[in-house]
């Protein structure tokens, strides 16, 4: 009974509930045409249920009413589930899984000059951060969290930033000149700084900056207001950066593993012209 | 190439001026000097309600059509934030006088158990009663009203016997506009402050 009613959504959102079944949907009947590992079926799966226990569960009752469970799911939003999807190369079995009206329609979208400018490194980091800050003003922050249509909009642009700029760090590139291994590290090491002052200046205010959650209730009775800004600061100072240093990881392995491959391949070569 | 950074450049400035200009829009719907209480006009929906008032009767936000209305969660056995809420808000009433009559409080029970429009009714009694409405509801209707103004609220539970609820004061003006919001922590001059406003008084 307990476990049923915490994956009701706390607030339905039809637009929400409807995309999460129309790429799914997609997903599925895409693994059926073309042949899709299971790394990156659990991959894709576990970035799903992760933005989608974040929207769409009782989850965000406890967002909405204490700040550092409102952190953690942006840090799940923004950071997290984008990772994940993007890490699962997600884009051949959802275009293979798309109706072919849609299909045509994805690859002029991907093609258009508008997506060359948004998927510009230098837009997509400085929105990335922008972002963040942006809603953590205190005044933006106090409407944000009181007014549904705002709190919707700041939510999908956390997961729509956050594949972008995921999908410039991690993902495979599939169009433009993909951005290289240095441009990779570079965009993710842009955002870690920032990241760590907002944290470090929200973990050490000595006022309570966001009087939004005393105002209208904290979900964990005994968390103070103080308690509950500096675990929120902590979450993004470390949780933040943590995320770029584990990408940074990620595109290292990769490059190294390329080389090695390459090495191998030249000293098979070698080895055939010797014999 | 050099175009592509150019039209960058541009949306980036783009972005930035609209961020800024929202703020700056954001502040002056918060913080016109008039005002003393955090503004959340538009932000939060209009007065909506079916509930049991503490005579029994069904009552709806149109009975209080015409009234300044100050709104807020609470349960008779709370240990001592509602009752300070309601005494506060006796002291204010009272520095209004006349103009109090325009005035109409409206105390949310969450706790639908205990509460009963009697319970409620002999409540008051120690407040203002002649200003003050007791509404309760079933927990749907108290969750529905909770969730719309972002208020916290936990019912009583098998694991706790306390109940979460927002202590905030939802203040909407007489055509039931959400208005501005109050806590605790506000001086009874400001709440009067922007009390006086609502209702146009010098």
């Amino acid at each position: 009974m307990n476990a049923i009613h915490a994956l009701v959504p706390w607030e339905p959102s039809f637009v929400l509930a409807f995309t999460a079944i129309a790429i799914l949907t997609l997903y599925v009947r895409g693994c059926q045409h073309i042949p899709v590992a299971l790394w990156q079926k659990i991959l894709f799966g576990l970035g799903f249920a992760v933005l989608y226990a974040a929207t769409l569960t009782q989850f965000d009752y406890y967002a909405e009413h204490e700040f550092f469970m409102h952190r953690l799911q942006h840090t799940l939003l923004h950071h997290i589930g984008p990772i994940l999807i993007i890490l699962s190369e997600p884009a051949a079995p959802l275009t293979a899984g798309s109706p072919r009206r849609l299909r045509i329609y994805l690859r002029k979208v991907s093609h258009a000059r508008v997506m060359r400018i948004l998927m510009n490194p230098a837009v997509v980091t400085s929105l990335f951060v922008g972002l963040i800050y942006f809603w953590l003003i205190p005044d933006v922050h106090f409407i944000a969290m009181l007014d549904w249509r705002l709190y919707r909009i700041m939510n999908w642009g956390m997961i729509l930033n956050g594949l972008m700029f995921w999908g410039l760090a991690l993902g495979p590139s599939y169009r433009l000149p993909p951005l290289s291994t240095g441009g990779r590290i570079a965009i993710m090491l842009t955002v870690l700084p920032p990241q760590i002052i907002i944290g470090a200046v929200i973990f050490y205010a000595s006022q309570d900056l966001y009087p939004l959650y005393t105002l209208c209730g904290r979900a964990f009775g005994g968390v103070s207001a103080m308690a509950d800004q500096q675990i929120g600061g902590l979450i993004l100072w470390i949780m933040g950066s943590m995320m770029s240093v584990v990408g940074i990881l990620i595109v290292a392995f990769r490059e190294l593993h390329n080389l090695s491959q390459r090495s191998s391949k030249t000293s098979v070569l070698l080895l055939e012209y010797r014999a | 190439m050099r175009v592509s950074i150019k039209i960058s450049a541009a949306i980036l400035l783009i972005v930035f001026a609209l961020g800024a200009g929202s703020l700056v829009w954001m502040r002056n719907s918060i913080g016109a000097n008039i005002w003393q209480l955090a503004s959340v006009r538009s932000h939060l929906p209009d007065l909506h309600f079916h509930m049991t008032d503490d005579n029994g009767k069904i009552v709806t936000q149109n009975d209080f059509h015409g009234d300044v209305v100050l709104l807020f969660f609470g349960f008779t056995s709370c240990p001592d934030e509602c009752p300070a809420t309601l005494m506060r808000l006796t002291a204010v009433l009272k520095q209004l006088g006349k103009d109090a009559n325009k005035i109409r409080v409206l105390f949310v029970s969450v706790d639908p158990t205990i509460d009963t429009p009697k319970v409620l009714h002999d409540y008051l009694k120690n407040f203002d009663p002649g200003h003050m409405t007791g509404l309760i509801g079933t927990n749907r209707q108290i969750d529905t009203m909770a969730k719309n103004y972002r208020a916290a609220y936990e019912p009583r539970s098998s694991e706790s016997n306390d109940i979460v609820h927002s202590n905030a004061i939802y203040i909407f003006d007489a055509n039931g506009h959400a208005e501005r919001i109050a806590t605790p922590s506000d001086s009874d001059e400001k709440v009067l402050n922007d009390l006086k406003q609502l209702m146009d008084v010098p």
